[in-house]
């Protein structure tokens, strides 16, 4: 069974082509979409997961993913919230994907959202590797993974204001990362089939790319699969 | 409608206050940083206020001052605003006007932004400014208002909205029949940048009848008019023609010299050396893999079996001294465009960077002797550095390879290298994308940016030195957001076939683009009524020659047109229709449909005749500092030497630059800049996965540099042969191929034309001769073509010194060698650290200890260790071998900082010990050398003990030692000569 993975790509997004290609790897159809055609398309029935690829939308004017945010807001929010909400489909943010689908108020809650990424305590881009722990048993894309490794890189990560929901915490750094006190490097919703997290999963696909341990390339695979997995179970459903 | 923007923990920034203290010595009790945005419309009601408010403040951790926050609850006694001045490019008015324009729903909007500060200090308003001035803003591009508390109780008064007014100009008709001093008058005037010689040329032209007849013709007047002088003075610039380097040059040495290459009649550095190089190479040695050299904007080779590579490195020196963020930012978006505009278009996939400044670290007493009109060293580099890492990283291009030098005669001119790699499929749609394929008929199309004043002149402001007079239009800050959305434009067009041909808007605006390409199809005309504008009020000559970034020229076949411009509309990217190729013979600027100038092409680009000069080279002169300088000599204490070479700015770590760039981005990097284990040690070079970019599976290429302007005073042969070495030793360091390399050359020199202001103007050239000859000589040796180069020759600056007295500082003669090589295999990548306790560490190369040559270490002595390519490229093809038989478990170069440098540097990453073998040296050898030479062909390896062997019986025809073993002491055990912790060796390496 086909399932269809749209990549978002256009106006500063520049992952698009890692993020497809590990969806790719583990098994899905991908179509790399420019935001102005994704902002087009009448419905998303036909799609299965979404994803936000890292970048600098807008050049991350005023803050990281606030513009592109709105812009998906104007024309595209009842369908994302159907797809999200309704269908219970599998959405990912990897870092300014992240920062938008924080925008977009997708992990608010019922009021109003009382958390935003904000930047880091050193006020500077850093990109080095992490290592993370997983702390959601119920997000769908974290499935029996324990322990990751990735790379990180941006400026703007720091997850601030008022954390109510417990669960909503999906992944943490297990060394301090950005001056964050809570060092939560992800987030998920209730349902569990939305993953926002600021580390790269899909830059580090392949042991090759790992600076040590590459043994755990395997698990940032499973990331994909999980979603895929659940993908195939609600359609056959 | 004015919005400041504060955070809600009115935290201070301690970033920003310790930038100021280091650049201008004075601390802040705080500093709290907001931003600032400013809204015109005509749609002024409280609901657009609530749109905007909503859009510029995020409500979770920020308020609006004076509506959601009191001023009285923010401590501070001056408030500084820092906005830009009229024309400058403000990236986030930009976004902000877009995600405005159509929820405000007006056609009515003018977004400005700023910033704003609130500090508290004892300070006085005059030192406030100054502060500000030296550390928050630059006074070419922005302004600063600076309140008192008091004076903003009820709100902060807006400055005027930046707004461009500039007088309409006519076209103006220029008489050259004047006295020779008054056209070089009127050339400097003008910063036009012509000779005599070129002046009286293009007053031949002009008086030539059949010019005349065909310009009665068109009805143009019979004198140039201010277009053409402007077109012909970009296109004959030293920038966009190499003057120099096309030269004839008699050259002749002193007898007396230590490495004579004899007297010599040179027929143009570039066709004499360069190129003849590669030339010969592809011909008689089987270089069939270069497939286009030195004909583009970029050299295009043959790595992969599905995709091609481009490579080019630019400078932008000038643009960087006067404004180092937006100069950096603005030559790597240039440098991309390159790429972009090469073939058909190439996929950027990778950025570098080398620069070179005056040291960071100046005392107080050095910095005051500094000329007023220059910026400091530190401002200049973090400058630099930010916009190298917003330049990269908006772009989504990963920085993997560069290097931050020092030298005190770069305080006049800092220099910039970027370079970039791309991708580009062997064919697109059934042609091969590395030919170029406009012709007459298609139409000239330009999308990105629209033009302003901005970077007027940049083509011949770069050709003159730098003086106090800098014009401020010469100066733009590039916007990667724009230049992206155009990337990813250009790569869907070409994919679906909607054009023909591009180039890159780059020095000398469309008059460069479009007149370069024009010279294929024999013809072109552009209308200038049709050029999108940023503002009104440009005179035609302006939009002509105007290099406002990120703009593209698309040759677009009639057939294409609406579906190019349909797409390119949809993409954001603005697209243009302002002309069309032919094949006149002649580039005409029309207005409206009427012709405002014209030039015959082949007067435009055959008609310069080379210049004739003289070079001499006489005993290698003593290299003077800018200020008076102690050098003290090494002492009698090993530990201290150590420590005093690690903490040499030039080998110190670079970590907290190269961290803030975006390396890993696409997901190819296999080799990154750093070498992170427990702690990061340096790469020799990256290694970048070719699959990524549509290349095979088990690809993977290779990109490294070398650069020794520490040497050029001693000579500028053997600086040339140091730098290529270091560049492809640093490959083969990688695990590359050493027969698959190909190299970039990028001179930066001083004036090397004699004249009053360049009195050494001679032996200034004899150097640049020297280094040619040492390029073809040493290119030819390791059968290494040159595939594309540039060069800057004005870097120099010549203007006041707090006295009064005009000074003059030159940078040193400098030549970066960019490489970019091939890998056999993926899993032939190889890095410089050290990785398991009982390995075994060998020395490969020269043996060249018995005495002290120049080095870090010791830089008053005047000789360089002997250099011997014949063996190091023996050497160099069976280090090669033995990586691929998996005999070599990591491999470094030795470069500055000699052998225990290298050792150091391999322990970092694991914190690993090491112990020197005891009878590593003959009895003829010093220690104090051994240490601290700096050769060429130099590598530290260590090999698993259990291999000792099969290694030993494999490197028996070349030069090497054992020179001892790795343990997990984390000591670094020197015998009887001392025993040193790892840790504290570290430290003194990282703590830039």
């Amino acid at each position: 069974m086909n399932i269809n993975v749209l990549v978002l790509t256009g106006e500063g997004i520049n992952c698009e082509v890692e993020t497809a290609n590990a969806f790719n790897l583990a098994g899905a159809d991908c179509k790399v979409v420019h935001v102005e055609d994704f902002l087009e398309q009448e419905n998303l029935d036909n799609i299965d997961i979404i994803a936000f690829p890292g970048g600098f939308s807008y050049g991350d004017e005023i803050r990281s993913g606030k513009i592109l945010a709105e812009q998906i807001a104007y024309r595209q929010r009842e369908n994302l919230i159907k797809f999200i909400e309704q269908d219970k489909k599998p959405v990912l943010g990897i870092c300014n994907g992240f920062q938008i689908l924080m925008q977009l108020d997708i992990f608010k809650g019922q009021n109003q959202r009382k958390l935003t990424l904000a930047e880091n305590t050193s006020e500077q881009f850093l990109n080095d590797w992490v290592r993370l722990s997983v702390k959601s048993s119920h997000c769908i894309w974290l499935k029996d993974l324990k322990e990751l490794f990735m790379p990180i890189r941006n400026r703007e990560g720091l997850l601030s204001g008022e954390l109510d929901i417990q669960e909503q915490v999906a992944l943490c750094y297990q060394d301090p990362y950005n001056g964050e006190k809570h060092n939560i490097a992800g987030l998920t919703n209730l349902h569990g089939n939305v993953l926002g997290m600021m580390p790269h999963p899909e830059a580090a696909q392949y042991p090759f790319l790992f600076p040590k341990d590459e043994e755990l390339f395997q698990q940032n695979r499973t990331i994909f699969k999980n979603a895929i997995e659940y993908s195939r179970r609600l359609k056959n459903a | 409608m004015r919005f400041d923007i504060i955070k809600k923990d009115l935290i201070p920034s301690s970033m920003l206050n310790d930038r100021i203290q280091q650049l201008t010595s004075y601390k802040l009790e705080s500093i709290l940083h907001g931003k600032t945005y400013w809204v015109h419309t005509d749609n002024n009601t409280p609901q657009s206020h609530e749109i905007c408010k909503k859009l510029f403040c995020d409500h979770v951790d920020q308020s609006v001052l004076y509506d959601d926050l009191n001023i009285e609850d923010l401590d501070f006694n001056y408030c500084v605003e820092v906005s830009f001045k009229p024309g400058v490019t403000d990236n986030t008015a930009r976004s902000s006007k877009m995600a405005l324009i159509k929820k405000l729903q007006t056609n009515t909007l003018e977004v400005a932004t700023g910033d704003i500060f609130f500090v508290k200090s004892q300070l006085d308003e005059d030192q406030i400014l100054n502060v500000t001035k030296n550390s928050l803003a630059n006074d070419l591009i922005q302004r600063v208002e600076i309140y008192n508390k008091k004076d903003i109780i009820s709100e902060i008064p807006s400055p005027d909205f930046p707004k461009v007014k500039i007088n309409h100009h006519k076209v103006e008709t220029i008489d050259l029949n004047i006295s020779d001093d008054d056209l070089l008058k009127l050339s400097k005037e003008k910063l036009w940048a012509l000779s005599l010689d070129e002046l009286n040329q293009i007053k031949n032209y002009y008086n030539d009848p059949n010019i005349q007849k065909e310009r009665k013709e068109k009805k143009l007047p019979l004198r140039p008019n201010d277009i053409e002088m402007e077109i012909l003075a970009q296109t004959w610039s030293e920038h966009c023609k190499h003057k120099i380097f096309a030269a004839h040059i008699e050259y002749t040495e002193d007898s007396s010299i230590d490495h004579p290459i004899g007297k010599q009649k040179v027929e143009g550095v570039f066709k004499s050396f360069i190129k003849k190089a590669t030339d010969e190479l592809i011909k008689n040695h089987g270089v069939d893999w270069a497939i286009s050299v030195f004909t583009d904007n970029a050299g295009i080779v043959r790595f992969d079996n599905k995709i091609d590579y481009c490579f080019k490195v630019e400078t932008h020196n000038s643009p960087s001294a006067l404004d180092p963020y937006g100069g950096a930012l603005t030559g790597i978006l240039g440098v991309n465009r390159d790429i972009l505009g090469a073939g058909i278009g190439a996929k950027p996939i990778a950025n570098t960077n080398v620069l070179c400044f005056a040291p960071s670290s100046y005392p107080k007493s050095i910095l005051e002797q500094i000329p007023p009109k220059l910026k400091s060293p530190l401002s200049i580099l973090q400058g630099v550095h930010r916009g190298i890492v917003d330049g990269g990283n908006k772009s989504g291009i990963p920085t993997v390879n560069g290097s931050i030098n020092f030298h005190d005669n770069y305080v006049g001119k800092p220099l910039v290298y970027c370079g970039t790699v791309g991708a580009i499929p062997h064919t697109v749609n059934n042609h091969p994308s590395h030919l170029k394929r406009h012709r007459p008929g298609d139409y000239i199309v330009v999308c990105g940016g629209d033009v302003g004043a901005d970077g007027i002149h940049g083509a011949t402001f770069s050709s003159l030195e730098l003086d106090d007079n800098a014009p401020s239009t010469a100066v733009q800050i590039g916007d990667p957001f724009t230049q992206k959305r155009l990337m990813d434009f250009l790569l869907e067009a070409r994919d679906k076939n909607l054009y023909n041909s591009l180039t890159d808007n780059g020095a000398g605006g469309l008059s460069s683009s479009v007149g370069e390409m024009a010279e294929h199809t024999n013809g072109a005309y552009i209308d200038i009524a049709k050029v999108p504008l940023k503002y009104q009020g440009l005179s035609p000559y302006e939009i002509v020659i105007s290099e406002s970034q990120e703009r593209m020229t698309f040759s677009v076949p009639p057939e294409c047109l609406e579906e190019f411009t349909q797409l390119a509309h949809k993409r954001h990217c603005n697209p243009a229709i302002i002309g069309k190729f032919h094949n006149k013979g002649t580039f005409d600027i029309l207005k409206e449909g009427k012709t405002l100038a014209s030039l015959r092409l082949n007067f435009l680009h055959e008609s310069l005749k080379p210049m004739k000069l003289k070079a001499h080279f006489t005993k290698s002169k003593e290299e003077k500092c800018w200020y008076e300088k102690d050098s003290k000599a090494p002492t009698a204490d090993l530990k201290e030497n150590i420590l005093k070479v690690l903490s040499n700015p030039n080998i110190q770590s670079k970590e907290k630059y190269i961290r803030q760039y975006d390396h890993e981005v696409k997901g190819a990097s296999v080799i990154k800049p750093l070498v992170k284990n427990m702690l990061s040690g340096p790469s020799d070079g990256a290694v970048l996965w070719t699959f990524p970019h549509g290349g095979s599976e088990t690809g993977a290429i290779c990109i490294t540099n070398g650069l020794c302007p520490q040497v050029s005073h001693i000579d500028t042969y053997l600086m040339t042969q140091m730098s290529i070495d270091e560049a492809i030793r640093n490959q083969v360091a990688c695990g590359a191929n050493p027969e698959m390399i190909c190299l970039c050359d990028n001179y930066c020199w001083p004036d090397p034309i004699e004249s009053e202001k360049t009195p050494d103007g001679q032996y200034k050239l004899a150097q640049l001769v020297r280094s040619g000859q040492a390029l073809y000589d040493t290119a030819i040796e390791y059968k290494t073509p040159f595939v594309s180069g540039k060069d800057s020759m004005k870097n120099d600056f010549i203007g006041e010194t707090k006295e009064g007295k005009t000074t003059k500082i030159s940078v040193p003669p400098t030549l970066l060698i960019s490489a970019l090589g091939k890998l056999d295999h993926l899993d032939d990548a190889m890095t410089s650290d050290f990785k398991k306790e009982n390995d075994l560490v060998y020395y490969i190369g020269p043996d060249v200890f018995e005495k002290l040559y120049f080095s870090f270490y010791n830089q008053g002595i005047k000789e360089l260790a002997p250099i011997d390519l014949k063996n190091n490229k023996k050497s160099y093809k069976l280090i090669h071998k033995l990586i691929k038989e998996k005999l070599i478990r990591s491999c470094h170069d030795v470069s500055d900082g000699g052998i225990i440098t290298s050792i150091i540097e391999s322990l970092i990453p694991r914190q690993l010990g090491f112990k020197l073998n005891p009878e590593v040296l003959t009895d003829n050898e010093k220690l104090e050398a051994f240490l601290f030479n700096e050769m060429t062909g130099g590598f530290i390896v260590s090999i698993n003990s259990n291999k000792r062997v099969d290694f030993e019986s494999k490197i028996n025809g070349i030069k090497a030692r054992h020179l001892g073993e790795i343990n997990n002491s984390s000591k670094l055990d020197l015998n009887q000569y001392g025993t040193f912790e790892v840790h504290e060796l570290t430290q003194a390496w990282s703590s830039l």
